[in-house]
């Protein structure tokens, strides 16, 4: 009928539309082709990495007296009510070389006077090694219960600024940052740890990360694991599955791994203070991690274009955390991401790089991604965190 | 009204998508459904497994029945207890694994496995081998694997062999060009223990090797005598890292000449060897040498200053004295260290110097 009214628009818009129609088919063909690459890359992946850590002895890695020692970073802000679980909770990790540093952001609560009763704190005299600059450190604790154990009080500058003055203070080969509602496996440094043994270019290496709604939790560990029965942390267990699983494992085989999540995650302490630390612009506390660049780190590690710095996650190694059950805030992850990309750390001008060619940052939009062996960016489009 | 080509994919798709959700929902409840009658059957197999083990090995015999009841559980099944109970027990226990494991097949086929051609196989393989403890052919020839991951595996059993010839094997790969390797054959050496020092010794005394500074590594966890001559000489290297792993192991090793060497590192151009040699003048004990680490104390380097004052802490009385005057020393850096130092729990010191 309409055909008939307005033959000339019909046979105007039809092409359009048929156009349109194509276009839109392209795109989803392309992006499920894509999607359907990312899945096969995952599958390799994690397939390869089973036959490598079927039957394997962790043991080895726990008892050796060459493993590398690892200082865990742990910021606190206002967490009276779980400070001590929670640090009891990482002392108590199956680790040999362990050190924890506990960072109070300047809380105005009771987390230090908790933190002083609980592990017998005793202050000594505050000064720093400044290799980063931070806000000032109001005071240093050491235990006399717990050797490995150090406090920092601080004047309050953000997480970002908190996890610089715990970089200054490590003395571990790698730090681990995790947050502070994470938790961790006994033995998941041990796990983390192993991709660092296994190659010498690895400067960070991330967990698998899974919602810890529905399941048991005891003495801060999971002692039995559940699906939660909430919708939209239902949802985000799929999606944490997704980002994971199947987005960072396969970006690990493509060489494209970006992120390593702020819940959980080691880094080499070298280079994260070669890289001048954590920049203070991510996009809160739970966005994903930014770190200012891997170009400077192996400035000091390579010595021509074929070298290769990674970034690692690792499919087996996990820590949960929790997910809130209403639609709060969307988009916190993408936000991150977007600039994680954006920033500096991939955008920045290839003079950084060692070789001084520009072989492996470019700052052309075409090459933002490093070539290296294992990595991983494909953090949510949208996603619901408390 | 006259039906376009696009209008006709896209009405078929519809139904074609429809088959397919229909398909994966289909295959994804039977998977499901399989793999819990599979994971059902795994657990009631391993319980007979582990039984049959527990029995075998407590008993210190194996009748013919349970060898026969063992070779018919799944390979997966045995390939798991044989790594659960092998990284569980030693001597008598682990011989009486390994002969159960021979009588029912398993090393038989491990070894086979060991010798395919696929990497995943020969590391499947490597690793029963290793749990039962066999010394055999096909794993000294996996200690020249090309798979990094087999080689490092082949290391692992290598740990269990106290033969001149995997020990000289083993310290010669101090150089392979894996971290994985290079971590293994460490680890391996340590848990060696004493037969590896003379191999080790061998190998330090070539100051042109590239692995040096891992065999330094595991030289100061050795510290066994024969290792002081070549520490002495690598004191005087050309790379610092060399300097600083062989201050590391005159610390654990001590003595006059030991002592001596250190007094001269602490003057190097490197901060990093200069910390190490105050760290290993804090792990002798030299008292002696707590006025030279005073005045490290003043050092422009963060890292010596801490050093050195931890190891005069460590060392008593003498060294107590030392920081307790540096308290009023004129240069703040060092006053500072000082005050912090002796702030420190006495659990933190030793563990920070450990």
């Amino acid at each position: 009928m309409g055909a008939e009214v307005y033959p000339d628009i019909v046979r105007l818009l039809a092409p359009i539309l048929a156009a349109l129609d194509v276009s839109i088919l392209v795109y989803f063909v392309a992006i499920n082709a894509a999607y359907v690459t990312l899945v096969g890359c995952a599958t390799g992946e994690l397939i390869v990495h089973i036959l490598r850590i079927r039957g394997e002895s962790r043991a080895r890695i726990l008892g050796s007296a060459v493993t590398p020692s690892i200082s865990i970073l742990a910021p606190a802000y206002n967490e009276e009510a779980t400070i001590a679980e929670s640090v009891t909770a990482l002392l108590a990790l199956h680790y040999a070389n362990l050190e924890l540093v506990v960072i109070n952001d300047g809380s105005p609560d009771r987390t230090l006077e908790v933190l002083q009763q609980r592990f017998d704190l005793v202050p000594i005299h505050s000064i720093v090694w400044k290799r980063i600059e931070t806000k000032p450190v109001r005071g240093l604790y050491r235990s006399r219960s717990h050797p490995n154990l150090l406090v920092v009080d601080k004047v309050n500058g953000g997480k970002a600024d908190a996890l610089n003055v715990g970089l200054n203070l490590a003395t571990g080969d790698l730090v681990c940052v995790i947050d502070a509602d994470t938790i961790v496996d006994a033995d998941a440094l041990q796990r983390l740890a192993r991709p660092f043994l296994s190659h010498h270019d690895v400067l960070a290496a991330g967990g698998t990360i899974r919602i810890a709604n529905g399941s048991k939790i005891a003495s801060g560990r999971v002692t039995e694991p559940g699906a939660p029965r909430d919708f939209v942390a239902g949802v985000q267990v799929v999606e944490y599955f997704r980002a994971f699983i199947f987005g960072r494992l396969g970006w690990n085989r493509l060489g494209g791994n970006l992120i390593i999540s702020g819940a959980f995650g080691l880094f080499r302490r070298d280079a994260m203070i070669a890289a001048g630390g954590y920049t203070h612009d991510t996009a809160s506390s739970s966005s994903p991690t930014r770190w200012r660049g891997p170009s400077a780190p192996t400035r000091c590690a390579c010595s021509g274009a074929s070298a290769t710095a990674g970034i690692v996650g690792s499919p087996t190694c996990s820590g949960a955390t929790g997910a809130c059950s209403s639609i709060r805030a969307t988009g916190s992850w993408a936000s991150g991401a977007t600039r994680t990309s954006s920033s500096s750390s991939c955008w920045r001008p290839s003079s950084s790089c060692s070789d001084g060619s520009g072989s492996r940052w470019g700052s052309r939009p075409g090459c933002w991604m490093p070539p290296s062996r294992r990595s991983s960016s494909s953090s949510p489009t949208a996603s619901v965190r408390c | 009204m006259k039906q376009t080509w696009l209008y006709l994919v896209s009405y078929y798709l519809v139904y074609l998508e429809l088959a397919l959700i229909v398909l994966i929902t289909l295959a994804l409840t039977i998977s499901a459904a399989l793999a819990r009658w599979r994971t059902a059957r795994h657990e009631r197999l391993s319980a007979a497994g582990r039984e049959i083990l527990a029995r075998a090995v407590a008993e210190s015999h194996e009748d013919a029945a349970a060898v026969a009841a063992f070779a018919r559980l799944p390979w997966t099944v045995q390939q798991e207890l044989m790594h659960e109970f092998g990284g569980s027990l030693t001597g008598s226990g682990r011989a009486q694994l390994a002969r159960l494991g021979g009588r029912a097949g398993v090393a038989r086929r491990a070894e086979r496995m060991a010798a395919s051609r696929w990497w995943w196989e020969r590391l499947a393989g490597a690793r029963v081998l290793t749990a039962l403890d066999l010394d055999c052919a096909v794993m000294r020839r996996l200690l020249r694997d090309r798979s990094a991951t087999v080689r490092s595996q082949a290391y692992v059993w290598a740990a269990g062999r106290v033969d001149e010839a995997v020990i000289d094997e083993l310290v010669s790969r101090l150089a392979d060009p894996e971290r994985l390797c290079r971590f293994t054959v460490q680890d391996s050496l340590l848990r060696l223990g004493r037969p590896a020092a003379r191999a080790l010794a061998r190998f330090l005394e070539n100051p042109a090797h590239p692995g040096l500074a891992d065999a330094l590594s595991v030289a100061r966890g050795l510290a066994q005598p024969e290792l002081l001559g070549p520490a002495l000489a690598l004191a005087h290297h050309d790379r610092a890292d060399v300097r600083a792993r062989a201050a590391a192991v005159l610390g654990v090793l001590g003595g006059d000449a030991a002592v001596e060497t250190l007094e001269v590192q602490l003057a190097d151009p490197v901060p990093t060897v200069r910390a190490a040699a105050a760290r290993a003048l804090g792990d002798v004990g030299a008292w002696m040498s707590s006025s030279a680490l005073r005045r490290l104390l003043g050092d422009p380097n963060w890292l010596v200053r801490r050093e050195s004052a931890l190891a005069l802490r460590r060392m008593g009385g003498m060294g107590l004295l030392t920081l307790r005057r540096a308290l009023q020393d004129g240069n703040p850096f060092a006053a500072d260290m000082a005050r912090q130092v002796l702030d420190l729990p006495e659990a933190v010191c030793q563990r920070a110097t450990a």
